[in-house]
């Protein structure tokens, strides 16, 4: 049944073995049906796999009864669209596995928030999915921002976003991707019992700025496409369609409605109809989010003119803007701005056990260092949690048993 | 007190026996004194692909296993010793107490540990940080916890492991960067001795009082079989 569950999906028996920290003959063994899947490894391979732990356990002879179509997820058909690749579905393999990873995490430190059920199903039944698709997404924008701290100021909340995310319970992962096509994508993960909506987005070559927009852009089709099993957001796409629409407005208004707009205008003393680079760059830094949502939302709050928004679109603010903000860095220009202690902490969020490196998303290691320090959780947890070796954790992070008496 | 008749192995006792390829240790606990060890599943697929390491010990293993010398803790043999185990334990309580543990630490020692308590066995492991871990969330512990040195001071007290092969025992876990107790990081076997309280134990040197041991860190005493 293996099998058929890693066909159906798109996945290789190397990379899931790869990824889960499973000998490949071992994997290979169960995946042909000649040995079972222990039950302590059933809930962490459904979860990554995204089906329930019982079809794991059905023999193929009791498994015939299922067509296709039953057990392929809905994530594994959206991931097997045009242009996506194995390294597309590596990586949905193993955010899903970190969203098992953090549910685990959370039960055991009681910080387990399901906070974004109650802010979802209220936007989902207050929202008239009747109106057009962009005012549903305003609409829904309003009311998240209500629900959350983000309605509580008028200032940029780029610096609060992942938090806030974290605090409600919704999971934020950014991770360079750079054979990836996608540049956000929105899912649910954990188990049928206890779900959570994962929102993505590859930090190759895109800046924190588009990073808060692609974020928001995500929660927002967590909410109104919560069973399609995947909303694929790919690099450079055309956003015609009414679900991208909707999820736009939805982020633009979360992130920079009227008065976030009006307040940072003021703070900066801006002149809508004298802006140039260094005004705008500082508008965008001022608000956090990138230039093209930026002026999208001036423009729609009647600030800017059809044609000065084309005039403004072409203007280039990368310069003025590093000027202004750390957050406008490459990794590698913060890097250098930062030092050594910087560049240490980054190597020290890279995987080392799976096939390809990946740098793991700061506030998920975060969460695995403090559970560890708080001895809620032993470092050859962490260390599988962050898949690395637990000699490599315990160098990186510190042993703070080194003391104890055995 | 009838000795254990299993002795469940976590992965890290068993990779320092397997490194220097001693497993001396695990044949007098089988044949003289008839513990047989055993590792749980969890152990077993750990051993398969750990960490660095990979596939480094699967052909040992699998001798082993092969050999009889070390026994997979399946259903079978769990529900063989439910006789002798606690009121109440189960194949089914087992795996959810595993799962609760693995909350907290790995596989294998999650999966180990839970089966110490279930059955009420004592278990081989030298991870102490996550037993400092259990101990903090206030887990049960099996009773006790031997580690790799404890089965090794004890062959070597029995006559069956010599002072030189485990001498090299020690040489190579230095060599590889592996956990060794603080009396002989820098000391040898014989001088580390004298410092090393060893938590299993011949019941030749029992005190008359014995009681079974009952928290992890407490020494078992085993009786020589009477061969013959």
């Amino acid at each position: 049944m293996l099998q058929r569950i890693l066909d159906a999906a798109g996945v290789g028996v190397r990379t899931c073995a790869g990824l889960m920290a499973i000998n490949p003959d071992v994997f290979a063994a169960w995946a042909a049906g000649q040995e079972s899947i222990p039950e302590s490894l059933q809930p962490v391979l459904a979860a990554a796999l995204s089906v329930s732990p019982t079809m794991l356990s059905e023999t193929a002879k009791s498994g015939r009864r299922w067509s296709e179509a039953d057990i392929t997820p809905q994530i594994w058909f959206k991931f097997k669209g045009p242009g996506l690749t194995e390294s597309d579905r590596e990586f949905v393999l193993l955010i899903r596995m970190m969203g098992h990873y953090l549910n685990e995490l959370e039960e055991v430190t009681r910080q387990k928030s399901i906070q974004w059920k109650s802010i979802f199903e209220s936007i989902r039944n207050t929202v008239d999915i009747q109106a057009p698709v962009k005012e549903q997404g305003k609409a829904a924008a309003r009311l998240f921002r209500q629900a959350t701290a983000l309605g509580h100021g008028a200032t940029g909340s780029g610096e609060v976003l992942r938090g806030l995310l974290r605090a409600t319970g919704i999971l934020a992962v950014e991770i360079p991707a750079p054979e990836s096509v996608l540049e956000g994508c929105s899912f649910y993960v954990g188990s049928a019992n206890s779900p959570r909506p994962c929102v993505f987005a590859n930090s190759h070559h895109t800046t924190w700025f588009r990073r808060n927009a692609i974020l928001m852009h995500e929660v927002g089709h967590a909410i109104f496409e919560p069973f399609t099993g995947a909303t694929l957001d790919l690099i450079n796409a055309p956003q015609g369609e009414d679900i991208e629409i909707r999820a736009q407005s939805f982020a633009q208004e979360a992130l920079i409605p009227r008065e976030v707009i009006l307040h940072a205008a003021q703070s900066i003393g801006c002149k809508w109809n004298a802006l140039n680079a260094d005004s705008l760059a500082n508008l965008v830094a001022t608000t956090h989010v990138e230039l093209r949502t930026l002026l999208s939302a001036a423009h729609e709050e009647g600030f800017l003119g059809e044609a000065q928004l084309e005039e403004l679109k072409r203007i280039d603010i990368s310069n003025a803007l590093r000027g202004l903000s750390d957050h406008a860095l490459s990794t590698e220009e913060y890097l250098e701005k930062r030092g050594a202690e910087e560049r240490d902490w980054v190597g020290k969020r890279t995987t080392t056990l799976t096939a390809r490196p990946i740098r793991l998303p700061i506030g998920y290691v975060n969460a695995i260092v403090d559970a560890y320090r708080n001895r809620q959780i032993s470092p050859s947890k962490a260390a599988a949690y962050t898949m690395v070796d637990e000699t490599d954790f315990l160098d990186r992070f510190g042993d703070i048993y080194e003391e104890a008496n055995v | 007190m009838p000795n254990p008749s299993l002795l469940i192995c976590d992965s890290d006792v068993l990779v320092q026996l397997f490194l220097p390829n001693q497993l001396q240790p695990l044949k007098d606990l089988k044949t003289l004194y008839g513990v047989q060890p055993a590792i749980v599943q969890e152990v077993d697929l750990e051993m398969r692909w750990l960490g660095h390491y990979g596939a480094r010990f699967v052909h040992q293993l699998d001798k082993a296993l092969k050999s009889g010398l070390i026994v997979r803790l399946e259903n079978t043999l769990f529900q063989s010793l439910l006789g002798t185990a606690p009121v109440g334990a189960s194949w089914s309580n087992f795996q959810s107490l595993g799962a609760q543990y693995l909350g907290l630490s790995e596989k294998g020692e999650a999966y180990t540990h839970a089966a110490g308590v279930t059955l009420r066995l004592p278990v081989a492991s030298d991870d102490f940080r996550a037993i400092e871990v259990f101990e903090f969330q206030m887990k049960h512990l099996p009773a006790p916890v031997l580690r790799s040195f404890d089965l090794l001071a004890f062959s070597v007290e029995s006559g069956c492991l010599s002072l030189p092969d485990c001498e090299k025992v020690r040489s190579c876990l230095l060599k590889e960067k592996r956990w060794i107790p603080g009396c002989f990081r820098n000391s040898s076997i014989r001088d580390g001795m004298a410092n090393f309280s060893c938590r299993l134990r011949d019941s030749t040197e029992a005190p008359s009082d014995l009681k079974p041991p009952e928290r992890f860190s407490d020494t078992l005493f085993i009786d020589r079989l009477q061969l013959g």
